[in-house]
């Protein structure tokens, strides 16, 4: 059977404007993501490995070329559809957690459900066994700044996955972790891609990347490799 | 989304972030507040005034001694100017009828009253018995002057309710006591109603009347410095001025006298109060401003956290709409209450300060005071919203 493709990336280019300057961080790259992946992409810093997860995140659009997601092409929607889509297909987890100050860790995980229009009701229950899937059951009242940053990036991954999206995208996110906290959620990646999630994880560290089953190697704008385990 | 859904996301973001909330509100509480308690003291002193004013009642025309120009200020303050008056004046004045219903000839002094180890210096006036009807005044207690204690200049006294209380205690007990004015003894025959009104300026309740011949006597003078004419209604004020005027200048120079209505000398002293009335204002606009600089102050301050809030926001899916609707309820929700809490603190400063002054809040101080902070609330806390709202959110996670 072949693998429905989740994700297309077609000859896409973004290019930046700093101070006049026009600088390209992505260069004509294409890509092709399949349900069930677990894909690291792996470059120094500057190479727009970033830059490619945001397009792929639909947190920025491209300059030149088409995305696909789920076959609907993403590079033409409205912000407001943009929006939609990213509440509804992707989740995020990011270098520095990015949770909601002095706000609890039960309402950060009920936050993208506010935004899907779900009743109060249902979100508590769904974010509750959300914060239960990833351990946190007994912190569920707790601020961030009460958890360890293991902690903080768990209550982020509850978040990214409350609203079962089709594909879990996560930037650097061992990158503020010790090495304990760090193992700890690439375990869970692990766990969550066998039970069919789809990952697509950013680093700059190789000993990371090989915990997927894909690496794709970036530099300058452009693949460099393109390689499965 | 319903509304319902932004009122919860706004509330929750307000009691979360609960310092930032209330150094907002305080900086719109304190301009609000200042505002109507400074604008009320300046009312206030302008209905006190008006208020004392209308008392004298209201068809009265002043002759004053020596010239006065209202619109240029006086050469020579009126009240010192030596008096050209003759009592022959105000018998004549009486006698023309038409517009003027009654004159009454008056002088006045400052002296110190003596009663049972007590003294009290208060103005002390002399007049004729007519002037207690010119003026509205009732006795309260005892009675008025009569014409034959003008007559024969007995040494009777009549007080302002007030003077009484500081003498005698009472206004009962006054009555038939005797007091001395430079050591002349005096009965007092009756004590005035009060009046009212507070502290400032001339108190109609301290003044005490005796009769103007007995006056002239004591203070050893020889001419009334004011006469009073009472006009037969409202509309023959002007008429009875005219007259008045047409009369004196039979015997005396133009510049000799001056004849003043009520109106003229309001107008001139609702200048001078509405002045003192603006510059209270401008205090209050000055801590408007620094209540408002406070509400930016706060605002700006909070970018950078906010804008990275709206990142996030952004990438969990919410629309560019709910951002907005978001800050637009909080910005308002501040300003409400923070601008319903200015309203309600100026308010009951405004009373407790009437104890001690007259003050009167007025609509359009709370209007513009509470239209003032509310713009500059909402406008600084939609503004960032406004732009982080446009920024990419990935570019409004960076932000620093």
């Amino acid at each position: 059977m072949i693998p429905h493709i989740l994700l297309s990336v077609s000859h896409v280019s973004k290019a930046y404007r700093m101070d006049e300057v026009e600088f390209a961080a992505l260069n004509d790259v294409t890509l092709r993501v399949s349900e069930g992946e677990f894909i690291a992409i792996i470059g120094p810093s500057g190479s727009g490995k970033s830059t490619l997860m945001h397009l792929i995140g639909c947190l920025d659009t491209p300059t030149i070329g088409t995305l696909s997601f789920d076959g609907v092409d993403i590079s033409k929607i409205s912000n407001r559809e943009l929006a939609m889509v990213r509440n509804q297909k992707i989740g995020f987890v990011f270098q520095q957690f990015n949770l909601l100050r002095k706000t609890s860790a039960l309402s950060n995980v009920e936050l993208p459900l506010i935004y899907a229009n779900m009743n109060a009701k249902e979100r508590k229950v769904k974010a509750v066994e959300m914060l239960r899937k990833v351990g946190l059951s007994d912190k569920l009242s707790n601020f961030p700044s009460q958890l360890s940053g293991g902690q903080q990036q768990r209550v982020a991954i509850a978040r990214a996955l409350v609203t079962n999206p089709r594909i879990l995208l996560a930037d650097e996110p061992t990158g503020n972790l010790d090495s304990k906290s760090g193992r700890e959620i690439l375990d869970m990646f692990q766990d969550l891609n066998k039970s069919g999630h789809t990952i697509v994880l950013v680093t700059h560290d190789m000993n990371i990347a090989k915990e997927a089953k894909r690496i794709v190697q970036i530099k300058d704008g452009s693949i460099l490799s393109d390689k499965k385990k | 989304m319903n509304i319902g859904v932004y009122f919860k996301l706004s509330l929750n973001s307000l009691s979360a972030n609960k310092i930032r909330s209330i150094l907002t509100m305080l900086g719109i509480i304190i301009g609000v507040a200042s505002v109507i308690l400074l604008v009320s003291i300046g009312t206030g002193l302008q209905a006190y005034v008006t208020n004392q004013f209308a008392s004298l009642g209201s068809n009265v025309v002043f002759v004053l001694p020596g010239k006065v120009d209202l619109k240029r200020g006086t050469q020579g303050r009126p009240l010192t100017q030596v008096s050209k008056f003759e009592l022959q004046d105000v018998t004549e004045l009486n006698r023309l009828g038409g517009p003027i219903k009654q004159a009454s000839p008056m002088i006045q002094t400052q002296g110190t009253l003596r009663a049972r180890g007590e003294s009290v210096s208060v103005p002390i006036i002399g007049v004729w018995e007519n002037v207690f009807d010119i003026r509205n005044l009732a006795v309260k207690e005892g009675k008025r002057i009569a014409q034959s204690d003008v007559e024969r200049s007995r040494k009777v006294i009549v007080l302002g309710s007030e003077t009484s209380k500081n003498l005698f205690g009472t206004e009962e007990s006054a009555i038939n006591q005797t007091l001395t004015i430079n050591d002349i003894r005096y009965t007092v025959g009756g004590v005035l109603e009060s009046k009212g009104g507070g502290g400032l300026g001339a108190n109609v309740d301290e003044q005490v009347y005796i009769p103007l011949s007995t006056a002239l006597r004591q203070f050893n003078q020889s001419k009334p410095s004011i006469i009073l004419v009472e006009a037969i209604d409202q509309s023959s004020v002007e008429e009875a001025s005219s007259e008045t005027k047409k009369l004196l200048l039979r015997r005396l120079k133009d510049d000799d006298f001056t004849v003043l209505e009520q109106k003229e000398l309001l107008s001139t002293i609702n200048q001078f109060l509405g002045t003192i009335t603006v510059a209270l204002g401008g205090i209050a606009a000055i801590s408007l401003l620094v209540g408002g600089i406070g509400i930016m102050n706060i605002m700006l301050v909070s970018v950078t956290e906010r804008t990275l809030e709206i990142g996030l926001r952004k990438a969990v899916g919410a629309p560019p709409e709910a951002i907005l609707i978001q800050f637009l309820i909080e910005a308002i929700v501040l300003s409400l209450v923070g601008g319903t809490i200015g309203i309600i603190l100026g308010s009951v400063g405004a009373l407790l300060l009437s104890r001690f002054i007259q003050t009167s809040v007025s609509l359009w101080s709370i209007v513009l005071s509470f239209s003032f902070s509310a713009f500059i609330g909402i406008v600084f806390g939609v503004a960032p919203a406004i732009r982080a709202a446009r920024l990419d959110p990935i570019a409004a996670l960076r932000y620093e």
